[in-house]
């Protein structure tokens, strides 16, 4: 996703959500402290390198994602496509539908006029870093899933296979039989592997998967709601006011209110819990208080409505921002915690604060 | 509109279903200025009906220059039923980050490509059409 403005956000929230960021003891992949290392060093050599300050961004982010195909390719796991299109809403964003990291180097800096590689900071340069080794770290932990699959089929004809798991996952069939032909039996010495990949699974194409599409859809929804409360004024009261009745009201539907209420009691009846699961029930009963403080705010315009002075129910309207802004930062700790995406998230900062750290040295 | 996209969708997919293709064939094929930015080829003036820009992505780990995926955008957005309508059910994936488009898949018969929908607010503005390997 755009990085920049993630981080921001992220930098937002974690001021109202003191979310502490753990990182597992034994890593694995990309994250590895020597792939992360080696993946900076080179990154930093060519960002460095005077030869390379006249060349496009795009041959900037071309070499990091050769330097992460060739490490994702040592490591028996699957090489991304690349593309890049000025159009992309994001700096870089992986599909596992395509394979492909999609790449808008106009999102690389926010200062106008940087189009060569000399024209990072290195900040920028290490939060390109960080994008695209976050972006591939997604395309590992797809490829895992993949052949935590593999392993777990009886279907033993390897083409078969690979349509069986292209099929569950929604990936290419080149990944698919590529991952067949290494399938990831679930046994001691791949425990660790296979605990993440199980979690991975679960938040992406598992049992959690409508939760991860509602989550990610809702926090927009609510961004807005609170805009619209902040913004109302008394020339668009009534307007403000339909809007947000309208969409509060929807939040009781399907995919948001019910689904939290569905959703919590389908996970807590799990019977051995991973650590997804409990991360999604934390937050459901979470997200579920917020919801009920937003609606008591709402009540408290609707029942007024009818009688309340125009000023009265501005201000009425105006404070449900507050219970929004708390709804909305619950929603988005959530979306943090999918834990394909805290891992990308963790991994992609390695690589970044490893350029960081590296450039400081040869300073 | 959309039956020229249709149209486009269904001619597409029997070229990128042909065997020995390179990406300077489906370039050519699409229309003039391209512009190679080494990982994709982009189209700037599509040749082609309802497409303001296309991009032909290269495949990784390949030693022949052949195209992995083709992305057209289109003029203007078309409703997701309309596809559906002409190419049967959507596997609907849900995005993995706020913000990006939900995909809808669809398998395109007697052909060896995928089409892939960006859909927002039920309204379809890019396409992306996959060659996939065949596994019978």
């Amino acid at each position: 996703m755009q990085r920049t403005i993630g981080n921001q956000h992220v930098v937002r929230h974690l001021g109202r959500l003191s979310a502490p960021m753990t990182v597992q003891r034994k890593e694995t992949g990309l994250k590895q402290s020597a792939q992360v290392s080696a993946f900076a060093t080179d990154a930093l050599a060519y960002f460095k390198n005077a030869a390379n300050k006249d060349k496009p961004l795009n041959e900037y982010a071309t070499h990091l994602l050769n330097e992460i195909n060739g490490q994702l390719k040592a490591m028996g796991s699957e090489e991304c496509t690349s593309s890049f299109d000025a159009s992309g809403d994001d700096s870089g964003t992986f599909s596992r539908v395509t394979w492909n990291v999609a790449i808008n180097t106009n999102k690389f800096s926010s200062r106008a006029g940087v189009s060569k590689v000399g024209d990072l900071t290195v900040n920028e340069a290490a939060e390109v870093a960080d994008t695209l080794y976050h972006e591939c770290r997604h395309s590992e932990q797809y490829f895992r899933i993949a052949r935590m699959l593999a392993a777990r089929s009886a279907e033993k004809d390897q083409a078969k296979l690979a349509a069986e798991i292209a099929r569950k996952m929604t990936i290419p069939n080149k990944v698919a039989l590529a991952a067949a032909k290494v399938p990831l039996a679930d046994n001691k010495a791949n425990a660790t592997l296979i605990a993440e990949a199980r979690n991975w699974e679960s938040i992406t194409i598992g049992i959690h998967e409508d939760y991860k599409g509602n989550i990610n859809t809702w926090d927009a929804e609510v961004r807005a709601a609170e805009k619209l409360a902040d913004d109302a004024t008394a020339a668009n009261l009534v307007k403000t006011k339909g809007d947000l009745d309208t969409q509060i009201t929807a939040w009781a539907g399907a995919s948001r209110g019910a689904f939290v209420d569905a959703h919590l009691q389908t996970t807590e009846a799990i019977d051995k819990k991973q650590r997804m699961d409990r991360l999604v029930i934390k937050h459901l009963k979470a997200i579920k208080k917020r919801l009920t403080k937003v609606n008591a705010a709402w009540k408290v315009v609707t029942d007024g409505w009818a009688h309340d002075s125009a000023a009265t129910s501005l201000r009425k309207v105006r404070k449900v921002s507050g219970p929004l802004s708390k709804l909305e930062a619950q929603v988005y700790a959530a979306y943090r915690d999918h834990l394909h995406e805290k891992d990308a998230w963790e991994t992609g900062g390695l690589a970044g604060a490893a350029f960081r750290n590296l450039a400081k040295k040869k300073k | 509109m959309s039956q020229a996209v249709i149209g486009l969708v269904r001619d597409l997919a029997r070229l990128l279903s042909a065997e020995d293709l390179s990406t300077e064939t489906v370039v050519t094929w699409l229309g003039d200025h391209p512009v190679d930015l080494q990982r994709n080829v982009l189209v700037e003036e599509p040749g082609v009906a309802g497409v303001s820009r296309a991009s032909v992505v290269r495949q990784v780990g390949s030693a022949r220059d052949e195209p992995a995926h083709v992305t057209l955008e289109l003029t203007s957005g078309m409703p997701l039923q309309e596809l559906q309508a002409e190419f049967g059910a959507a596997k609907l994936v849900a995005p993995d980050h706020p913000g990006q488009p939900q995909s809808a898949v669809f398998a395109l018969a007697e052909t060896d490509v995928r089409l892939i929908a960006e859909v927002r607010n039920g309204a379809v503005s890019r396409l992306t059409l996959t060659r996939e390997t065949r596994l019978a």
